[in-house]
């Protein structure tokens, strides 16, 4: 631990909350937690000794946004073990992007049969890359976030002017986010048996999440037989 | 659960039900959620399908900001990580919990291969990934003995390293100068319990873990 305070020496300090007290509002996730856990335990009794037991055999994985609207268990409404995750800003799948790649890599090995690329509306890392092709007045967007939202803000470039609904535009600049990261996907070294072998057939899906109805829908799949995708 | 073959219609099935049961419960609920999210809790957690953080903390959409990937990692220079935590921060989060949990593939992974390197080396996608956690899990080569034992401090080393690196986090650095308090946590995850505890919490250039020992 002594190591870490030395690498700290020149950081700024972080804001402790007050000694011995969890804040409020973890607190509160905490205490959910325990009841949800009870509630489990009231009606499966073995589910969370099997859980742990065995590795896990999800069927499905789900690339999402990190946005908190669009938790993936909640919104389909299934229990742990269904759903590999991996969520980013603006549910991204970037061919030189290390993270999506060894999750997807690693979701090849536990022979998922489905990924499901799932966008939604009112995305805030589409609207700021529109408003940015746009000129349209913002708070700056800090370097990093400027960085990740690149690939969107060069899709972006098409609804710079048509159509004049901003609200249309970034549904249709949504829609075609969800479509590249889906086609980043099928050409993934994981989808060409390329480090990692294809057991299971796979289908890559593009699914839409409707913000103001909390309604998933399918855009668009393809399907990848054991060859892996071929173009 | 429903047959493998039928499992995306079931989960679309599944989410239009759930979708009008919440219309019931709570009119106006999406509605309102389409507006603008205003969470305060930024979870960095593991893909696993067995940790989904908003389902174990039974909260409504709207709570959680939430990044996944393998191992629930920070890494020191990853895009992904640093623009999740940049966004947060930019709307407001207040806390941040890294998230660690049983069982973990990655860590059993990276173990195994220290003690007992395999034929078939991992594809390079995920060596590179896991690279930070095979210097962790040295550490364990040898002791304890029992593949479980080292598992469980190899996690929970995991957990820690990963709230360090999120002290050097450029965006925290920069809220905390501009006089933001956030405060940030390890958390485990027990998945044979479905139960979740604080291991570690920021306290000035300390960390203390939870329990009880000072650092």
């Amino acid at each position: 631990m002594s190591q870490s305070t030395e690498q700290c020496e020149n950081c700024v300090k972080p804001w402790p909350p007050a000694p011995g007290t969890i804040p409020p509002a973890l607190q509160k996730l905490l205490d959910r937690n325990e009841r949800w856990s009870e509630d489990i335990k009231a009606i499966g009794p073995k589910f969370f000794y099997e859980s742990a037991n065995r590795t896990q055999q999800p069927k499905v994985l789900w690339i999402g946004c990190s946005d908190s609207r669009v938790p993936e268990g909640v919104v389909c409404d299934v229990l742990p073990g269904v759903l590999f995750t991996t969520r980013n800003i603006a549910n991204q799948f970037k061919p030189e992007d290390i993270s999506v790649q060894a999750v997807l890599t690693y979701a090849v090995h536990l022979e998922i049969e489905h990924v499901v690329v799932v966008g939604h509306s009112k995305c805030g890392g589409a609207e700021a890359a529109l408003k940015y092709v746009r000129g349209i007045p913002q708070d700056p967007l800090p370097p990093a976030l400027f960085e990740w939202l690149q690939p969107l803000i060069n899709l972006a470039q098409k609804y710079r002017f048509l159509p004049t609904n901003f609200d249309h535009a970034l549904n249709d600049l949504i829609r075609d986010n969800i479509v590249q990261q889906h086609d980043n996907v099928l050409r993934s070294k994981a989808l060409r048996n390329e480090g990692v072998k294809i057991k299971q057939p796979i289908t890559v899906h593009c699914w839409l999440y409707d913000l103001e109805e909390g309604v998933l829908s399918e855009i668009a799949s393809r399907f990848i037989g054991l060859e892996g995708f071929v173009e | 659960m429903e047959q493998p073959k039928n499992i995306l219609a079931s989960l679309l099935k599944r989410n239009e039900e759930w979708a009008q049961d919440v219309e019931t419960d709570k009119p106006g609920f999406f509605e309102q959620s389409a507006r603008g999210q205003d969470p305060k809790v930024l979870w960095i957690g593991c893909a696993d399908s067995r940790v989904p953080e908003s389902v174990l903390t039974a909260v409504p959409p709207g709570t959680i900001f939430t990044t996944r990937n393998i191992a629930n990692q920070f890494p020191l220079d990853d895009d992904s990580a640093e623009s999740v935590l940049t966004y947060a921060l930019k709307i407001g989060i207040k806390h941040v919990v890294i998230v660690g949990h049983t069982e973990c593939g990655g860590a059993k992974e990276c173990l195994s291969a220290t003690r007992s390197p395999p034929i078939q080396p991992f594809p390079p996608a995920l060596t590179r990934w896991l690279s930070p956690l095979m210097n962790l899990a040295e550490k364990y080569k040898n002791e304890p003995a029992n593949f479980e034992e080292a598992i469980q401090l190899l996690v929970i080393d995991n957990i820690r390293k990963q709230f360090e690196n999120l002290h050097q986090s450029p965006a925290l650095q920069e809220a905390w100068n501009n006089g933001s308090e956030i405060s940030i946590h390890g958390w485990l995850y027990e998945l044979d319990k479905g139960l979740l505890s604080e291991l570690f919490v920021s306290e000035g250039v300390k960390q203390v873990e939870g329990e009880g020992e000072a650092a």
